[in-house]
């Protein structure tokens, strides 16, 4: 399997404090990663480089083996890179169709004419479960279908890699089994690589491939979810360490 | 079924104001000129603002230096000439000022709009009576028939370009904008060039029209070449017809200038009261401005 995504001795600092500590990681193409930690273990600001929000103080990001931690976000999603965001950042004023066509006529994969925007935007939302919702402005959806309406944004844009910031916080039990069916299918479908920061941890241990643990910034862990199960660094820094 | 009334309503209209000078005096067509005017302004600054939410009230500005380029250049000029060269003075300073200026949101870049009109106000002024100038006469400009005309052009280019910025992909993109910014970044709209595009492109006209209000007063003289009260005519006249739909800034020009038509002659101290009024009830209560009343009762 080839690499698509290799993150490599990532460091970003504010002022004094390291969000991020010499963090390297790499994605297989078609996998998928869950990404996990305690709240500000720095998952977020490694969301934030990648997508092109945030430069880091030093290291490296590689899409595809050329650089992309100078690209602002617009040019590293037409490199096939889209995220979506932990609090939700619908396009309020417009429908729901209206947000995902827009986001084919940009992205990786441009549509050509607005029908064909339309058409995918149709289809994509078919996917994900909204088909019905289409004509609903953005802003009167309930908080797990405007989560669903930011990967189906993202997905519209053609992007290869998708990272997916806490889609399933603030779902119910039956939306997070629903949402999980979703994603599958559109791994599947699709043959995206996900990159997935969850705190839900029941669900990342079987939704994920591999798991990478971040603790005060730094990558303490990584592997299959059996092997994170069973990992003691993990067990410490979620749990504290035994006396 | 309202749209489509609406839409022959504005078609007669349409051809009512157009055929004024084969039909009526100087007054009449004075009037259908400066309808005409606020049109292509308003229309203009829809681009701009209705499409992206950054709202400028400093529009003037553009009005102002295609104005000043005009006196400038002189009479002598066929209008061929002048008058798209003060579009491209007004579109050049867009260009070089767009980029800092559309780093700022919100509140702070409506402010920052004003205070930018100003500043270039001031300094036209500056300008002027270092070089002794203190207002400027111009001799032999085009008949008011002749302004009239040009000023249908012009109106017709801004409703033109309202309608092909709203239907293309750029357009989609600067709505986008408007809605989200941040989303609009991540799903590959590249938002500095379309704002700054927008913001070049809704300069334009406003330069062109500028130029051919100030052969019509044959006089230039700064202080009313940038009256802040152009910009805010501009928005009020955007937020009672509407800046979601091309129709709107036509039906908004064409209500405040028969109301201001009757009021100055008969009440002119409640003119501006009266705006006022408008403008607070439509924010509050039609929001969407004439247009947008309209075609939701239609939906």
């Amino acid at each position: 399997m080839t690499t698509l995504l290799e993150i490599r001795h990532l460091t970003k600092s504010f002022g004094g404090v390291h969000a991020l500590d010499n963090v390297s990681l790499s994605l297989a193409e078609g996998m998928i990663m869950g990404l996990m930690g305690a709240n500000g273990a720095g998952k977020t600001t490694l969301f934030g480089i990648v997508a092109g929000h945030l430069r880091p103080t030093s290291g490296d990001v590689r899409y595809r083996g050329t650089s992309i931690v100078a690209l602002r976000p617009d040019q590293i999603c037409r490199r096939g890179i889209c995220r979506t965001f932990q609090i939700v950042r619908p396009f309020s004023g417009l429908s729901v169709r209206q947000s995902v066509a827009t986001a084919a006529l940009f992205g990786a994969e441009p549509a050509a004419t607005m029908r064909a925007a339309s058409e995918r935007a149709e289809q994509i939302l078919d996917l994900i479960g909204l088909g019905d919702r289409a004509d609903t402005p953005a802003e009167e959806l309930t908080l797990s279908a405007q989560k669903k309406l930011e990967v189906a944004r993202a997905l519209a844009t053609g992007c290869r890699l998708l990272l997916l910031d806490e889609v399933l916080a603030g779902c119910t039990a039956a939306e997070v089994t629903e949402m999980l069916d979703v994603l599958r299918r559109i791994h599947r479908e699709r043959s995206l690589t996900i990159l997935i920061i969850e705190h839900v941890m029941r669900a990342l241990m079987r939704f994920a491939d591999r798991i990478a643990v971040l603790h005060h910034g730094e990558l303490i862990a990584e592997g299959t979810p059996a092997q994170i199960a069973e990992d003691p660094r993990v067990h410490d820094a979620y749990l504290g360490s035994t006396p | 079924m309202r749209a489509r009334w609406l839409d022959i309503a504005l078609a007669l209209s349409f051809l009512a104001v157009a055929g004024l000078p084969f039909y009526a005096g100087d007054y009449a067509v004075g009037v259908g000129l400066s309808f005409l005017m606020w049109v292509a302004l308003t229309q203009s600054w829809t681009v701009l603002s209705g499409l992206t939410g950054y709202v400028s009230i400093g529009h003037v500005v553009f009005y102002g230096l295609g104005a000043y380029v005009v006196v400038l250049l002189g009479t002598g000029l066929p209008l061929l000439v002048s008058l798209p060269l003060a579009g491209a003075a007004a579109f050049t300073f867009a260009m070089l000022i767009g980029y800092p200026v559309l780093r700022v949101r919100g509140p702070y870049f409506v402010i920052l709009t004003f205070g930018l009109a100003e500043l270039v106000k001031y300094g036209v002024i500056a300008l002027e009576s270092y070089l002794g100038k203190f207002s400027r006469i111009m001799f032999g400009g085009p008949s008011l028939q002749t302004l009239f005309g040009v000023m249908l052009v012009l109106a017709g280019l801004a409703t033109a370009l309202a309608w092909l910025v709203r239907r293309s992909r750029f357009g989609h993109g600067l709505m986008a904008i408007r809605e989200n910014e941040e989303a609009a970044e991540t799903i590959g709209i590249p938002i500095a060039r379309f704002k700054l595009l927008a913001f070049a492109l809704s300069s334009i006209v406003p330069g062109m029209v500028g130029g051919t209000m100030v052969l019509r007063s044959s006089y230039f003289e700064p202080v009313p070449a940038f009256d802040p009260m152009i910009s805010l005519t501009m928005v009020t006249m955007a937020i009672i017809g509407g800046s979601d739909d091309i129709r709107g800034p036509i039906l908004g020009a064409g209500l405040l200038v028969l109301v201001s038509e009757f009021l100055w002659a008969r009440a002119p101290q409640v003119y501006m009261i009266i705006i006022g009024l408008l403008l607070i009830a439509f924010v509050l209560f039609a929001p969407g401005g004439v247009c947008g009343r309209l075609l939701r009762q239609r939906a």
